[in-house]
This record gives structure tokens, sequence and C-alpha cells, in this order.
């Protein structure tokens, strides 16, 4: 009988409930995963993360033009249009860059890059890390990174994904 | 089979309580897969959300990518404190604690010993001689 008891328990396929957490740990592995993808070194484009944030100058258009041989041409925002093509077709985002402002007042600084809208309440977030350093060749800052970069060298920018099914 | 009491003869009810012990059985075993399968749909996904695998290896990448950069800026004691104070204040507004010290750094040879100390409470990582090497390491 604990023979039988054991072969239908060993033998049995139990399927694991997916719960609101499961879906959770896979939108921020989805979101990890596309902000690898542009932190990664390559050898025809170098870190395309650094690249973008290197190149926004804190307009109120959110410019970031930067071409690169991965995902092209870009005009408008090109962070926001890689994304676009990493994440699934069913997932949002918001991205935001924080830095701090002076370091010698600790003070934290958040702008909103990409906006598409308000996150839902199971929103995940994903960040990122880049270092702006002044003067360094493959990388130039734009205009108010140099004004920043001129308090703090180096800059820490930490890239922060929100990302939300819909 | 006259004489002989109608209900010691008849052998009904033991297939009752015979049926009855194999579904009690029967539950208790089902009960407990059910239980290991909703501990498995929960544990799991927690594991990933609370522990911080991505802000522990994306600290210690930056630090070398810091290294890589200029390791001869890494003596510099300004340098590393605004970095430190920087990285602290961005991960100190989620909750996270981390802190930095540069033990030796050997120009000549590209190479750097660092101690690296990240915790956000319940998991804490100490990385007491993080060793970098800028020539024979590729990030």
């Amino acid at each position: 009988m604990i023979a039988t008891l054991l072969l239908v328990m060993e033998g049995a396929v139990v399927v694991t409930p997916q719960t609101g957490l499961v879906l959770d740990a896979n939108l921020k592995q989805i979101g990890d995963d596309a902000l690898t993808v542009l932190d990664t070194n390559d050898p025809f484009d170098g870190i395309i993360l650094k690249h973008y944030v290197a190149v926004w100058n804190n307009t109120t258009t959110n410019e970031i033009i930067y071409d690169t041989i991965l995902f092209g041409n870009s005009s408008g925002n090109a962070l926001n249009r890689s994304l676009s093509y990493l994440l699934p077709d069913d997932v949002l985002f918001n991205l935001d860059f924080i830095y701090v402002n002076d370091s010698t007042t600790d003070e934290v600084t958040v702008r909103r890059v990409i906006d598409n809208g308000e996150p839902g309440a199971d929103a995940v977030v994903s960040r990122r890390l880049v270092t702006l350093f002044a003067n360094e060749s493959g990388y130039p800052l734009s205009a108010y990174w140099n004004s920043t970069v001129f308090l703090n060298d180096p800059q820490v920018v930490e890239v922060r994904l929100t990302l939300w099914q819909v | 089979m006259a004489g002989i009491n109608p209900f010691v003869r008849d052998e009904g009810g033991q297939w009752i309580l015979l049926s009855g012990l194999i579904i009690a059985v029967g539950l208790v075993v089902l009960s407990i897969l059910l239980n290991q399968a909703m501990m498995a749909g929960g544990r799991s996904p927690e594991a990933i959300l609370k522990f911080p695998k991505d802000d522990i290896r994306e600290f210690r990448w930056e630090v070398h990518r810091w290294a890589h950069h200029n390791v001869s800026r890494l003596s510099d004691g300004a340098y590393i404190s605004n970095l430190t104070n920087q990285t602290m204040l961005l991960y100190g507004s989620r909750g996270i604690s981390v802190s930095i010290s540069v033990l030796d750094v050997n120009a000549t040879n590209q190479t750097a010993n660092l101690t690296l100390f990240i915790t956000d409470g319940p998991t804490t990582c100490n990385f007491r001689r993080e060793y970098v090497d800028c020539i024979h390491e590729s990030i």
C-alpha cells in the first residue's frame, strides 16, 4: 500500500498554481533582461544605455538622439524606441533617470524620460546604474551632463524602468 | 443458516469502513500535494522578487567599471568618497545600504583590491576582498 502511495505521489504531475507574484517575477525578469541587453558592451555600439544617458540633455521633449547598429537610426527618444523593441507589446513602461545633482547637498533628482501613463497597481521596477565620466572617449556628454559632471566627476545615474502589463 | 445472528453475518459494513479509510488517506495525500504546490507557487516568485540579486550584481559590476575606467583614481580619497556618496544616496532611496572601501591599488599591474558591502536588511552581501584586474578581466 505504501509502495502504491509512493508511486502515485511520485508520478503525479502537480501544476503549480500561477499567482500574481509569478507574473510580477516574470515581468521583472523581462525588464532586467531588456536593460541588460542595452547595458552590455557591444563591440560596435559600445554600451548603448550609456550612450543614451550621455546624450540626454534634460529638455522638456526628452530627446535622445543616438544611432546604433543594433537599433538603427533614431529620432525623438531612441531609448523609448529600443525598449519598445525589447519589451513585449502587452507591457507598458515608464523610465526615469535618478541622480545626485550635487553630492555636497545630497539632493536626489528624478527626471521622467519616458512617460506612458500611470503604472498599474501590479507594476514592477528594474534598475541599472550608469556612470558618466568627464572627457570619456566614445561617450560625449550633453551640455546638461557637462554641467553636472563638473560638480560630480563622475556622475552616477540610476536608470529606473517601471513596467506593467495591460 | 438458522440460529446464526444475522448482524454478525452481514459483512457489507466492512466495505463501507474500508472505502472510508481509502477516501480519508486519499484526501490527506491530495491535501499534501496541493499544499506543496501552493508553497512552490508562492515561495519561488517571492524569492525572486525579495532577494536583491540584481542589485548586488549591478553594484559589484559598476564598481568594476569604475576601476576599469581609471584604476589609479581609486587611490584618490575624494574620488571614492564622491562615488560612495552618490551610490549610497541612490541605493538608500530604496532602502539599500552600500559601502565601498579601497584596500590597495596597483597602477603598474592595473589591479585593485576593494571591500564592497551591500545590505537590504534580510540579505547582506560582503565582498571582503574584491579583486579587480583591469588587463585580464573583460567587462
